[in-house]
């Protein structure tokens, strides 16, 4: 006897021997995107083919959000998922759960997986980055010793400061060796301790080929670093860890020599420019000083004009006085003086005088002789003796 | 400021300057002897000089200072590699 079986119970069975399967359960497959369509739900469909054989494909919006690149098609990816089928169509296809760009994309997972590690320990901190010297003497430079890279450096350093001195610590930059190598140029630098700055880095190349400042170890030693540390890794599009680490990150190796060498011409123009200030400063602080004394000096001639004004005043004051009590005020009231005719001292007396003896009158306006002819009679008027 | 002895240390620029409003106070004032007030404007001008005299030997310093500075090439003692 046939057993006859719906096409319902045909899919349902189907679907129920897929989805018992280990293997189907959750498996990585590697393909290329076709057919892609990221439909207004949320959800991606798309066929995953390789050369000899396809699979239809759907990612719900719910896993869509956990991946960091945009699929296109033609672009060779990893996914994650499980093999089951959609019974409507009896169509089997991949549930996918995960994917990635294929060779590069598990780089990608463990450096975003690094990144979020050191950022929670706060290595990436802006309190925690050095200042770079404005002001370089010795500038190391941790890299390749055959690359493009240390040549351009040296030459931009070299334009544009003569006297600074370049140490090279040459490097490993690429391949499995090449992160403990630059942890120990870092480390010797470091022990050296002559270098004011570090710019460590290499030229462009493809992310494999930058990996090692993708490394744990190199972002430690960065960190570690006593010396500040410029990252110039690959092209100004490139990101890597040591860049996120570094004290500062250059977006070229060109661009770091710039920012470790200062340009001894502008520092000489600008030095001039600050002596140009000083001298100008300087000679009006003089002109101030001039005006000061000056001003001073005036004030001193003033002053002392003022106080000879008043003492001229004062003068001229007591000479009025003075004339009130001089002999000839006293001529003019009357008074007149007598001498002798041979001694010029005046007589006050009566007694000295005999008859006949020539004497001297001086009044206000002449001398006269003349002649005693009575002689000396005491005078009795007393009053006018005793009460002088 | 602090009375300086006679004769110890020449006074500063500064001194200089307050010594010549101190004489100018004195002078003005009708206390001080008139002798004494002449004396100290001799003083005054005499320290006025000194002062225009110290100024203006600056100010040559400084022209002579800033045509040196002017041919001065600067270049850093760093030792070069």
């Amino acid at each position: 006897m046939k057993t006859v079986f719906s096409v319902t119970q045909v899919n349902k069975y189907v679907k129920k021997m897929m989805d018992n399967d280990a293997l189907l359960a959750g498996l990585f497959i590697e393909g290329e995107i076709s057919n892609f369509n990221a439909h207004s739900s949320g959800h991606f469909y798309f066929t995953l083919k390789d050369a000899g054989a396809a699979i239809s494909a759907v990612m719900f919006a719910s896993h869509t959000e956990n991946i960091n690149f945009l699929p296109k098609n033609g672009l060779k990816v990893v996914v994650f998922g499980r093999i089951s089928m959609y019974e409507k169509t009896g169509q089997y296809q991949l549930y996918a759960e995960f994917m990635e760009p294929a060779g590069i994309g598990g780089l990608q997972l463990a450096f975003a997986q690094l990144k979020e590690k050191l950022e929670a320990e706060g290595l990436f901190d802006h309190e925690r980055k050095r200042e770079i010297p404005r002001f370089a003497k010795t500038i190391a430079v941790i890299t390749s010793p055959t690359g493009a890279a240390v040549q351009d450096i040296i030459r931009i350093i070299r334009e544009r400061n003569r006297c600074v001195k370049i140490i090279v610590a040459p490097t490993i930059v690429q391949g499995e060796h090449a992160a403990p190598d630059i942890v120990r140029a870092i480390g010797e630098v470091n022990e050296h301790g002559e270098a004011d700055v570090i710019i460590l880095g290499r030229g462009g190349g493809s992310v494999e080929d930058l990996w090692a400042f993708n490394e744990e170890s190199v972002a430690r030693a960065i960190a570690a670093s006593r010396i500040p540390v410029i990252s110039a890794v690959g092209h100004e599009t490139d990101y890597t860890i040591a860049d996120f680490t570094a004290d500062l990150r250059a977006p070229t190796p060109t661009a770091a020599a710039q920012i470790a060498a200062f340009d001894q011409n502008a520092a000489s123009a600008h030095l001039r420019d600050l002596q140009s200030d000083l001298t100008h400063e300087l000679t009006r602080k003089l002109r101030i000083n001039f005006d000061d004394t000056r001003f001073l000096l005036q004030n001193l001639t003033r002053a002392t004009n003022e106080r000879l004004a008043n003492e001229w005043k004062t003068l001229s004051h007591r000479e009025a006085l003075l004339e009130k009590i001089s002999p000839n005020a006293v001529f003019k009231r009357g008074f007149a003086l007598v001498r002798g005719n041979e001694i010029d001292a005046p007589i006050t007396s009566v007694k000295s005088l005999a008859n006949g003896q020539t004497i001297k009158i001086t009044f206000a306006d002449g001398t006269v002789s003349a002649k005693i002819e009575r002689g000396a009679e005491p005078c009795h008027k007393s009053s006018k003796e005793a009460n002088p | 400021m602090p009375q300086k002895l006679k004769g110890s240390e020449p006074m500063t620029f500064e001194e200089k300057l307050h010594r010549l409003e101190e004489i100018a106070e004195r002078v003005e004032d009708a206390q001080t002897p008139l002798e004494d007030a002449i004396a100290l404007y001799r003083d005054g001008v005499k320290i006025a000089k000194e002062c225009g005299e110290s100024l203006r030997a600056y100010e040559d310093e400084i022209l002579v200072l800033k045509k040196e500075a002017d041919e001065l090439v600067l270049v850093p003692h760093f030792d070069a590699p």
